[in-house]
Parts: C-alpha cells; sequence; structure tokens
C-alpha cells in the first residue's frame, strides 16, 4: 500500500515536471527556422474543427494582400461566414467579423495564437532560444509570457513541428506537411498541403487540407 | 433654392437604393403573390446542377464550388457538394443530414432555432413561399425575363449573417435561377441553379440517409 502511494505521488510529481525542462541550452544557429517559413498566396483549405467533442466543418482561406497581410477567412460549406481575421506585420492582428457565438476572447485568443504558430507571424528572424533533446533542435521565441518553439531535425532540414508553450506545459501543437503527407523541409517556398493542430489544456483541435481549386 | 436642390438629391438617392438596375418595383404586388404561389404549387420537384461563388469583397477573392440539388415537395432538399470539396446536407423535414467526408451528423432544428430559419429559407426559396416567412420584408422586382425577390431578415437571428437576399426567379415558370446571400460587410455567396428539371421523378433513395 505504501509503496503503491509513493509510486502514485512519484507519477503525480513527474507529471507536474516542465516539459522543457530537459532541453539542454546549445549553440546552434539562430536564423535556421528562416527556411521553413511557409508561403500563402491564396490558398483554400477544408477544415474539419473538433472543440469538446463537437465537429465543425468549413472552407479556410488564408490570402496574403499587397500590403503583405495576411487574412484568414473561416466559412461553412454553404457561404455562412465564421470568422475573417487580420494578421499583419510585428504581430498586428484585427478581427474583421466573428459569429456571435465565437466571439469570445478565449476563443479568439486560441485561433490567433494557432494561425501566428502555423504561419509563424510575429516572431523575428533569430530565435531568441536554442536547445537540444534528444538529437533535435528547438528553437524558440518569447510570444509574450509564451514560446512559440519550434522543433527540427539534428540538420535543420526538416521541421518536426511547432509549439506554443507556457514556461511549463505544451499548450498548442501544430504540425505542416507538403504535398502526400511528406515533411515539411528546408526551403519549402510554398503554402503546407495540411496542417494539424492540437491544443493540450483543452479539447480543441483543427486540420486543414489543400484544395485545388 | 439650394436646399430645394439638396432634397432633391436626397429624394434621388432613395428612390435609386429601392431599385435594382435593370428592374422595376412590380406594380401590382397582390397579384404577382398569388401568380407566384399558384404557380410554385404546379412545382413539386426539381433537379439541378448549382455553382456557388462566395465573393469576399475586400480580399478581392472568388470561392467557387459545385453540385448538383435535389428538391421535392414539401420539404426534401439534397444539396451535394462536388467540388472542390465533397459534403452532402439532405434536409427532410425538420432534420437536417450532414456527411462530411466519412464523418455524418444528423440535427433536428427543432432544437436550434437559427438553423430552423435557415432550413425553412432553403425550402421557402425554392419553393416559392418566400412571402409568408415571418422572418423577412419582402418586396418584388421585374424585368422581361425575370423576377427579383428582395428579402430583408427583420430578426436578430438572420441579420447577423445576411443583410438581405435576393432570389431571381424565371417569369416563364416562377423556378429559382438563383439565390444572392448579401452580407453587411459587402461580401455575397451567389447560388446559381443550372441545368434545371422541373416536376421530374426523384427516388425517396435521394432524401434517404442512414
Amino acid at each position: 500500500m505504501r509503496s503503491l502511494l509513493i509510486s502514485s505521488l512519484t507519477l503525480l510529481l513527474a507529471g507536474c515536471g516542465s516539459a522543457y525542462k530537459s532541453l539542454q541550452p546549445s549553440a546552434g544557429d539562430p536564423f535556421c527556422i528562416q527556411a521553413f517559413r511557409p508561403a500563402f498566396t491564396a490558398e483554400l483549405y477544408k477544415a474539419r474543427v473538433e472543440v469538446v467533442g463537437k465537429n465543425l466543418s468549413g472552407l479556410l482561406l488564408i490570402k496574403t494582400m499587397e500590403d503583405s497581410t495576411r487574412r484568414v477567412v473561416f466559412s461553412t460549406e454553404t457561404g455562412v461566414k465564421f470568422f475573417d481575421f487580420e494578421f499583419g506585420q510585428q504581430g498586428v492582428f484585427r478581427k474583421h467579423f466573428v459569429m456571435k457565438r465565437l466571439n469570445k476572447k478565449m476563443v479568439v485568443d486560441a485561433l490567433r495564437n494557432d494561425f501566428d504558430l502555423v504561419m509563424m507571424n510575429g516572431i523575428g528572424e533569430e530565435a531568441g532560444q536554442v536547445a537540444r533533446r534528444e538529437g533535435n533542435w528547438y528553437y524558440g521565441y518569447e510570444r509574450g509570457k509564451k514560446i512559440a518553439w519550434y522543433q527540427t531535425d539534428a540538420n535543420c532540414s526538416e521541421l518536426l513541428h511547432a509549439e506554443l508553450g507556457s514556461k511549463r506545459k505544451k499548450l498548442v501543437e501544430a504540425k505542416l506537411f507538403s504535398a502526400a503527407a511528406g515533411p515539411w523541409r528546408k526551403g519549402t517556398v510554398l503554402a503546407p498541403d495540411s496542417v494539424f493542430i492540437q491544443h493540450h489544456n483543452f479539447n480543441f483541435n483543427i486540420s486543414l487540407k489543400k484544395l485545388d481549386r | 433654392m439650394r436646399n430645394l436642390f439638396l432634397l432633391f438629391i436626397m429624394i434621388s438617392g432613395l428612390a435609386a437604393n429601392a431599385q435594382y438596375k435593370g428592374y422595376k418595383a412590380v406594380a401590382d404586388i397582390n397579384a404577382f403573390k398569388a401568380s407566384f404561389t399558384a404557380a410554385s404549387k404546379k412545382i413539386t420537384s426539381i433537379k439541378s446542377d448549382f455553382v456557388q461563388e462566395k465573393t469576399l469583397s475586400l480580399l478581392s477573392e472568388k470561392i467557387v464550388s459545385r453540385g448538383k440539388f435535389w428538391f421535392r415537395k414539401e420539404n426534401l432538399v439534397r444539396m451535394e457538394y462536388q467540388h472542390p470539396f465533397s459534403y452532402l446536407m439532405i434536409i427532410n423535414g425538420n432534420n437536417v443530414y450532414i456527411k462530411d467526408g466519412q464523418k455524418e451528423n444528423k440535427v433536428s432544428t427543432k432544437s436550434n432555432k437559427l438553423f430552423q430559419k435557415i432550413n425553412r429559407l432553403t425550402v421557402d426559396c425554392v419553393q416559392g413561399t418566400v412571402f409568408s416567412n415571418p422572418d423577412f420584408t419582402v418586396k418584388a422586382f421585374e424585368n422581361g425575363q425575370q423576377y427579383l425577390v428582395e428579402m430583408i431578415p427583420v430578426g436578430k437571428g438572420l441579420s447577423e449573417f445576411f443583410s438581405r437576399i435576393l432570389v431571381t426567379v424565371d417569369r416563364k415558370d416562377f423556378s429559382v435561377a438563383n439565390i444572392n446571400m448579401m452580407e453587411q460587410g459587402g461580401d455575397n455567396t451567389l447560388i446559381i441553379f443550372q441545368q434545371k428539371e422541373i416536376n421530374v421523378s426523384i427516388a425517396d433513395a435521394v432524401f434517404a440517409h442512414k
């Protein structure tokens, strides 16, 4: 009984440990991530959203405007708009439209963070932190009280995933894929073919698949 | 004199806003309603292709999708998007069935007032019963070939999504040629019905789902 209690406490304490404690600060190339920036022109995605057990689907357009701002518009297949966001330079964000039911700070902030993470918005060229773990590199960019981490393989040739974390916890994880679910390689000057976003603090997942228009 | 001129400009502007290019207001609205309702009663089914164009005006962007449409009285609708994505929606009375890829979803409009209104709007548009829909104020315009029915939402629910809905009706058979759903910000969704077949036999299986 006593050993069961100790092992339970050990597991509990391990669970409370920081997700980033085991990262080893290292002297890597702080500019590595620049070669992975996706290039959106006017891509249309079929979007599936799972939120607290309910499923939503629709069309998501990501368009880069002439002034370099990006617009992200999500509507139902039948044309009813859910939201229209603008992402500008240096992390500028503007809501052009949000359906009343979705227009809650928590929802809008979560969506903003997700798209910032995927589009690599609002991060400088140079990573503020460079670290290693199990042969992979982690490049960290401060985003307010959070950090956007981009993880690559040992050669900085493949982006394994992006994640947004607090000091201790992984909050959101995003994966980008090129055509035929291929890895997101260095120098891919295209928009991703598919994107998966998973929230770790609540049940909210987004998957995007590019459509041939 | 100047005030009179300004008043004239304002009145002209108001008159212009109430009209649509190439159309004039239907002179005898009651006669039109009666003809529209009588002709619509004769439509028991519609089979059609459709093209949907969502225009995002500020983005200079048009999202085009295509598919097949079936309607059978009283309230059976099947809308099947086929390009550039697959998406199926079947309205069967108060129930809406949606198939999106492998995901299937059934919704009862009884539990959702907004869904109920959208459901009724869809059926009203194709069935020609728009004038009796209490969620809209309705006006009608005409030219030699078509009628244009303007529907302005009166309640809070639908006006969040649409500033007005324009339904274009062919004069020859009173069937719907297109539905244009206009939004507050200037965007719109236009659904154009093509290759229409009126009063053809449509099997029950078309509206069936698991």
